[in-house]
Parts: structure tokens; sequence; C-alpha cells
């Protein structure tokens, strides 16, 4: 050891390690996904597990074939959370091994493939769910109907053995449906899924006007809006604790809404009024969870605002004008590719002081 | 892309607005642990050793040249080399590399001194002087004993030069650091003389304001002056500062003070402003009284010792003697020994380095294992602590790169390499290590960088040196030759020459029947002496 370092042995400072940090995800990730399971599909709770252990097990094959040590890099927590927020943007009804395909794609390709921890410039989750959607869309965009939120627990035993769409996925066929009835048709047949138009928005479906009604309806009412919420109550706990800061989660958040807004303003009444907007989707669980991720994220404070932004832009505009029914995870891909040179741009207080002075 | 710049024009608008405020940025709650504060009396001066050792190095760590030779008798305070005094009457026995206090472990020349016995106090060596000056600074060697020492003359003078009149006199006495308490001791056991001392001080600099800084959690310390000043009332504003390490740093603390930004690396002087430590406050005081700096107090704390002390250290005093007259056995445990503070500070690789001005501290550790070290995660917990408002966490990859511009990007110039960031790391990297070699590394390139552009100055000034007497030369032959031009008949000259010649010695025959011979005869003695003469020349160039 050199002596030129501080002592922090010496000093009772309670030092926060990796692992801590990992747990404290973790404990914020847990109430969303009992809700998860609760409300949309115990399948949850089968999944998560798998996806826990066989991502241990990917991680530490990685490790023996890079010759590291397996011990530290396995007990700092960092693969659990990633499989975790992999497993929490799957239909839970996913086939297994397109699952082990997914954690696969996490540990290797998107984690140890560019060095592990700290290393990667991609967010591992959001590769690998890339990597499904485009690999299994059918799979990857089955996702069990929510029972309405005033239907008792006999009904929604019942809308358990159905399978339909997440109520962004109808917003998107009815929408496709209002601007010509017989692309929806065709693309129904064509990805052979379920109906796909919920009864609720096809009786109010019939006016280009009441689309944002019938999105308020179809996302104020579904038990999604509960899963939403408790990704929120759990991204505040983080801010609690100080594992984010507020920088990124208010950034993409206000993205998201100022593109919603716009749209509202300029184009054909498509547009989500805006607090349906933030609880629809993977708003909240990405900008609390996923756009967080520090090691693919913008480091300066600056710098993480803008990447919000962009995160919160992007998404909006696949979501709306991409045949896939959510954004998010290619809104992060994308500005992760943007922040080496963000990064470079903003670099804080002390990189503009000096370029004021030059 | 104007939009983008648009973009960077507020926030930079945004951050002038933030560098504004007067709170300290980040920064960290530590337990204080402040150890051997005296109940009551006086502080406790140690023993004399047999052997003083005093390094020749000024601040800058430039090596000094001694003025005493091995085996000449010397009076306290009488001048060893530029900047460095005797603390002790004795005898010099030797001249010869030593061990200094220093990370590497290195060695450096020191005066070693043999001092007489009946030296238990100090003594005034000069008159007292009415108003404190530069010269008399210089003649007692105080130096700054915050860390840096700093000769404090060169601080005043600077402040007198400075560009601005002198507008805040800053007497720093927030000693932020956990397990440091010599300032704290001082202010607790020396009020009174401390208040002489800012007078007098303020009396030599013709300040506006003059600020006493210290941390409210430091009752005692606090109490003492008040009742000081309740005594002695003097224009002082005694500024109370929340306990936030590195609150004590003087950047961050002018700017707290004064709310003015100073640039990395400027000088407090520029913008009028002084900032002294408490202790070389008051060594200025004592100089002003005839006595010179020879002593500091150290404060020894850690394992190992009966009790935490803060004592009175003669410059030169071995760090085992010290730790010896403390009650220290190397025999109790498997120790280190820490120089200057946990933070700041560094182990030392050699317990018979002296203690000088900088050594605030003496810390007897266990030794432990340090945690294992993950890889960088990016949290940012970093950002949020550093005072300077850097990002550690990019500093530390362009540090680990070797990349100095890119390091200085990222603010290395402004790091104060207070540890905070290490503090918080989830992953334990050794983050003011790796700045502080980055630091080291870009200072060694400058020196290397100053040495070259010496040594190209000096061979530019041979090469002109050398081309202004050939110059010389062609423009005398020049002339000769002009001369015998101008000549009308160059065979009568060389006979009135020849003739000339003949005239005190027997003359050769055939004199004139050379003619031919004398034409080029001024040009050879020209050409060859500057050749033999060039070797002697460059050696004293």
């Amino acid at each position: 050891m050199s002596t030129l370092a501080p002592d922090t042995r010496s000093i009772a400072h309670p030092q926060r390690r990796v692992r801590h940090i990992m747990m404290h995800v973790m404990l914020a990730l847990l109430p969303g996904t009992l809700l998860q399971a609760w409300l949309i599909h115990h399948r949850v709770l089968l999944i998560l597990p798998v996806a826990i252990l066989s991502a241990l097990a990917f991680e530490a094959l990685a490790l023996r074939l890079r010759g590291k040590a397996l011990r530290p890099a396995l007990s700092d927590g960092s693969i659990l959370v990633a499989a975790w927020l992999l497993t929490l943007c799957l239909p839970p009804t996913l086939p297994l091994w397109q699952l082990l395909v997914g954690i696969f794609v996490l540990a290797m390709l998107g984690k140890h493939l560019y060095g592990g921890l700290g290393h990667n410039p991609f967010n591992p989750a959001m590769v690998a769910y890339a990597v499904l959607i485009v690999s299994f869309p059918v799979t990857m965009t089955d996702w069990p109907a929510a029972p309405p939120e005033d239907s008792n627990r006999q009904q929604s035993l019942a809308w358990d053995g159905l399978s339909g769409a997440t109520p962004l996925d109808q917003l998107r066929q009815l929408r496709l449906q209002q601007v010509s009835p017989g692309l929806v048709v065709m693309a129904d047949t064509a990805s052979g899924s379920a109906p796909s138009v919920d009864r609720a928005a096809a009786d109010t479906q019939n006016s280009l006007a009441s689309y944002p009604e019938t999105a308020q309806n179809l996302i104020m009412h579904s038990s999604w809006k509960w899963v939403n919420l408790a990704w929120l109550a759990g991204g505040f706990y983080l801010l609690l604790m100080r594992i984010i800061s507020w920088h990124i989660p208010l950034a993409v958040l206000s993205g998201v809404t100022l593109m919603y807004i716009g749209l509202a303003a300029s184009s054909s009444g498509h547009a989500l009024p805006p607090i349906p907007a933030l609880l629809s989707g993977a708003i909240l669980l990405g900008a609390f969870f996923i756009a967080t991720d520090p090691v693919t994220a913008a480091a300066s404070r600056s710098g993480k605002l803008v990447y919000g932004v962009g995160v919160g832009i992007l998404t909006v505009i696949i979501r709306e004008f991409s045949s896939y029914p959510e954004g998010f995870a290619f809104a992060v891909l994308l500005m992760n590719t943007g922040v080496p040179l963000i990064d470079y741009l903003l670099t804080g207080p002390a990189g503009r002081s000096r370029s004021d002075a030059s | 892309m104007a939009l983008a710049k648009t973009c960077m024009k507020w926030l930079s608008l945004a951050a002038r607005l933030r560098s504004g405020r007067t709170r300290l940025h980040g920064g960290l709650r530590l337990p204080r642990n402040k150890p051997g504060l005296p109940v009551s009396g006086a502080i406790r001066s140690l023993a004399l050793p047999p052997q003083l050792i005093l390094p020749l190095l000024d601040y800058r760590r430039d090596v000094l040249t001694p003025r005493v030779q091995p085996g000449q008798q010397v009076e306290a305070g009488q001048r060893l080399a530029p900047g460095l005094i005797a603390t002790a009457r004795g005898r010099v026995v030797a001249i010869e590399a030593r061990p200094v206090i220093h990370p590497s472990g290195k060695s450096a020349l020191c005066i070693v001194l043999e001092p007489d016995a009946d030296q238990a106090h100090e003594t005034a060596c000069h008159e007292p002087l009415s108003s404190l000056t530069a010269e008399r600074l210089d003649d007692c060697g105080v130096q700054g004993l915050g860390g840096a020492a700093f000769a404090t003359a060169d601080k005043l003078r600077s402040a007198r030069q400075g560009d601005a009149p002198l507008q805040t006199l800053l007497i720093n006495a927030v000693e932020c650091e956990p397990q440091i308490a010599c300032d704290e001791a001082l202010l607790m056991c020396e009020a009174a003389a401390i208040i002489n001392a800012i007078e007098s001080l303020m009396q030599a600099t013709q300040c506006r304001r003059c600020v006493l800084a210290v941390e409210n959690d430091k009752t005692a310390a606090i109490d003492a002056i008040r009742h000081a000043l309740q005594e002695h009332p003097l224009d002082l504003e005694l500024v109370l500062l929340e306990p936030v390490y590195p609150a004590g740093a003087e950047r961050s603390l002018i700017r707290r003070i004064t709310g003015l930004s100073l640039p990395a690396g400027e000088r407090p002087a520029r913008h009028g402003i002084l900032s002294v430590n408490v202790a070389t406050a008051l060594a200025a005081h004592r100089a002003q009284l005839g006595y010179p700096l020879s002593s500091r107090v150290v404060t020894v704390s850690g394992e190992g010792l009966p009790e935490p002390v803060n004592v009175r250290v003669r410059f030169g005093t071995p760090v085992a003697e010290v730790l010896r007259q403390c009650g220290y056995s190397a025999a109790s445990g498997n120790h280190r020994i820490r120089a200057n503070g946990p933070l700041s500070g560094f182990d030392l690789p050699s317990l018979q380095a002296p203690v000088t001005a900088s050594t605030n501290c003496l810390g007897i550790h266990p030794v432990e294992s340090l945690p294992a070290v993950l890889p960088c995660i990016r949290c940012g917990a970093c950002e949020e602590v550093c005072p300077e408002q850097l990002l550690p966490q990019q500093l530390y990859w362009y540090a680990q790169a070797d990349d100095l511009p890119g390091s200085r990007r990222f603010g290395l110039d402004s790091c104060i390499t207070c540890g905070c960031c290490d503090l918080v790391c989830p992953s334990s990297i050794p983050l003011t290590q790796s700045f502080r070699h980055a630091r080291d590394a870009q200072r060694e390139q400058a020196r290397q960088e100053r040495m070259a552009e010496l040594s190209l100055q000096r061979y530019q000034a041979r090469e002109q040196r050398l081309q202004d007497r050939a110059a010389a030369r062609e423009e005398k032959r020049r002339l000769a030759k002009a001369q015998l031009n101008t000549s009308r008949d160059p065979i009568a000259d060389a006979l009135a020459r020849a003739r000339n010649r003949r005239k005190p010695h027997a003359s050769p025959r055939n004199a004139a029947s050379q003619p031919s011979a004398s034409a080029p005869r001024p040009e050879t003695p020209a050409t060859d002496a500057p050749e033999q003469d060039n070797p002697p020349e460059d050696r004293s160039s």
C-alpha cells in the first residue's frame, strides 16, 4: 500500500459499499415487484428467482472465463439488480428458455464483453431487453391482460387465463385503427396476437377527439397504475437514501411531459394528458431505476439533466411514432451512446471555469 | 449548434451564480475526535533530544546551501542557511543525508546539531521591535504552521505589494481535520497572547477587516478567546463556522468569509487578502518580541500511548524521540505512524525523520488490511462531497491514464486532495492518492519543462555569443583588409614593415624579395586564436 492515500480506516465514518447500494435498490424494487405479481400475474414470482439464479450462474461463468476472482463480483449485487430490472420489463408469461437467452445476453454481452461492472457503455438490462424484443416479438408483447381495477378477485382470477396487451399496447392498436382500420386487422392477423382492443376501448373509439379520454380511462383504471405508483414510491426511497440524485428522474419525467404537451398542441389529438402519460408503460420504473444506472449515465449534474431529458424525449418519439409499444429501452440505449460526448462537453463547474479562464 | 451554445451559456451562467454563494460545497461531517486537549494550564514542552536534525529544504522542497561547517558552534536563532535557523545553541556535528518527513521515506541533506544542555526554554535573540517587519520574520525563520510551511515574510511582502490594498486579514483557526488539535490547544492555553499577536499583525498590515475563523464546536477555545477579547478589546470579527471537513482549506475559507472565489493557484494576496494560521500569527508576534521560531505544538495521539497529548516540540527532534517522550513504546504492538493527520497526511516510513514546521500531528494507528478495491460504478458520491465541485471519478480516469491535459480539464489544479472522496467511495478506490500522483507528475513535468527551457536559453545564448564573436572577428579582418587595400602600395608597406623589424635585430637577407607572404599574415592568427579560446569559454557559460 502506498502511504499517499488518505487513511479511511482510522476515521469512524460510515462507508457505504457497492453491495449496500445494490441492496437499497433491490429493497426499493420489492413493493412494486410484489404488486406486479399480485395484480398482473403471479408468474413474476417464478421468473424472478429463475432470472436471478441464472444471472449469478452466467456471471460466475463469465468471471471464470475472464480469469477473475468470483467472490467480489458475485457479492456486489450488481448482476442481481440488472437481472431483476430485466425481469420486470418482461411479460411474466415469457417462456423460460427465452428468459435464459435474455439473461445470457445481459451477463455476457451486456456486461462482461465490455469488461464487467463499471466498464459497460450500455445498460445491460436494456441490451438484453432490446435483443429479446427484436428476437421474440410475439411473446415479448404478449402480456397477461390486467384486470380492471374495480373488478373483484373472482373476476380477476378469470382474467388470469386470458392474455392481452398492456394499456400502452392497446392504445397503439387503437391509434392505428383510427388512422386506418384495415391496417390493424392486417397487423393483428400477421402477428397472431390475441384480440387487441379492449372492450371498454372499443366502446369509445368512435371519434378521434375521444382518444385522450379513452387513454385516460385505460390507464387510470388499469391495475398497472398501482404498480407504477409503487415504482414511484421506490424511487422516492432511493432519493431519500441518497442512492440516486434527483437530476435524472426529474429530467426524464419532464422530457416525457414536455413531449406530450408538445404533441397535444401540435398534432391530431393523439397525445396522452401528462398524468396518464407518466403513469403509463415503463416511464416511472425507467426514470427512477433504469436511466439512473450510474455506470451508463452521464456524470456531471448538467450532463445528467441533458441525458435524462434526452431519454424522455426519445422514449415518447419511439413510443408514438414506431411500431414498438414502449420506447424506454431504446431511448436509454441511444442516450448511452451519447454519454461519452455529454461527459466530454459538460464537465461540471471545474471544467467550465477552466474553459472560461482560457 | 446554436442551441447547444445557448445551453452552454445558460449552464455557465448558472455555475457563476452558484459559485458566488458562501456556503461550503460538499465536505463531510466527520467524528471530531480532538485528542489530548489540555484540561488546564500550559502546553508541555518536550526535552531537547541528543541531536537535532534540520533538513536543508525549503517549503518548495528546493535544496538550501548551508552557511556553516561541521564542527562549528552555533547560537540559537543563528542562520544556518537561507530560510533555516538553528533551533538551539550547540555544535554542528555533521551535514549529511538523513531521512526526512516525506511519504517516500527519502533522505535529504540535513544539518545535525548537538544542542548544549541547559536550554529548556527558548530565549530571545533579537531586540523587541515596536512594529512587525518582514525582515524580522525572515531573521526569525517564521514559516506557516498550518501545513504548507510557506515563508511568512514572503506572504507579508506580497500582501503589501498586492494589486489591491489589504482588505482582509484572515486568521485561520479552523482545524477541520479529525485527530488534530494543536491549534485548538493553543487557543485554549494562549488566548491572550494570540489576541496580542493579532493586534500586532493588524498594525503591521494596516488591514481594514480582521477575521478570526473558528469552528463553532470548539467551545472551550471560543470561551478563552472571548474572555481575552473582554480584557483586551480589539476590532476583531470572530466568525464561527459549522464543523465540516475541509472548512479550513484556504480557498474555501476565503470564499466563505469574503465571498470571493479565487482561481486555482492564485495567491490570496493579489486580491487584498492575507490568510494566516493562528499559530503562525503567534509565531510572528514572538518574532517581533525577538524570539526565533524554533518549536511548534504537535498533537500526538493514537493507540499505544497512555493518553493523547498536545506538546511543544523543538524543530529537528526525531519523531521516535517525540513518541518516546510521550510514552509510546514500540514493543506495545504492530503500529504505523502517520504524520499530518489521517486525511491529508501519510504514513512515515522512517521514525528517524525530524519534526518540522509542517508537522502538526503524529498518529499511532494499528496496522490493518485495506478493503478490497472494486470497479468504479460512477455513483457520484465523490462528486457530492467534493468541496471544489469537481468530478473525482472522471478526474480519476484521466489521472490513471497519465493524461495531464485531461486531468487539468477536470480540475486537477483545483483539487485540494482533502480525501473526502476516498471516505465516501463505495468501491474504496484510492482516488486522492491517484490525484497526488498526478499532481507530482505534473510538477515533475513542469520542472523538466523549466529545465529544458533554461538549457535552451543557455544554448541559444552560447550560439549567440559564438556568432557575435565570429562576427567581430570577421569585422576585424574586414577592417584589416580594408586598411591593406587602402594603402597604395602593399610592397612598399611590406618593405617598410620589414625595415622596421630589422632595426633592433639583424635582418634576414631577402625580406624584400617575399612581399606576397606578408599579405595573408593578419588572417592566420585571427582564425586560429578563437578556436583555442573556445573551450574555456564554454565551461564558464
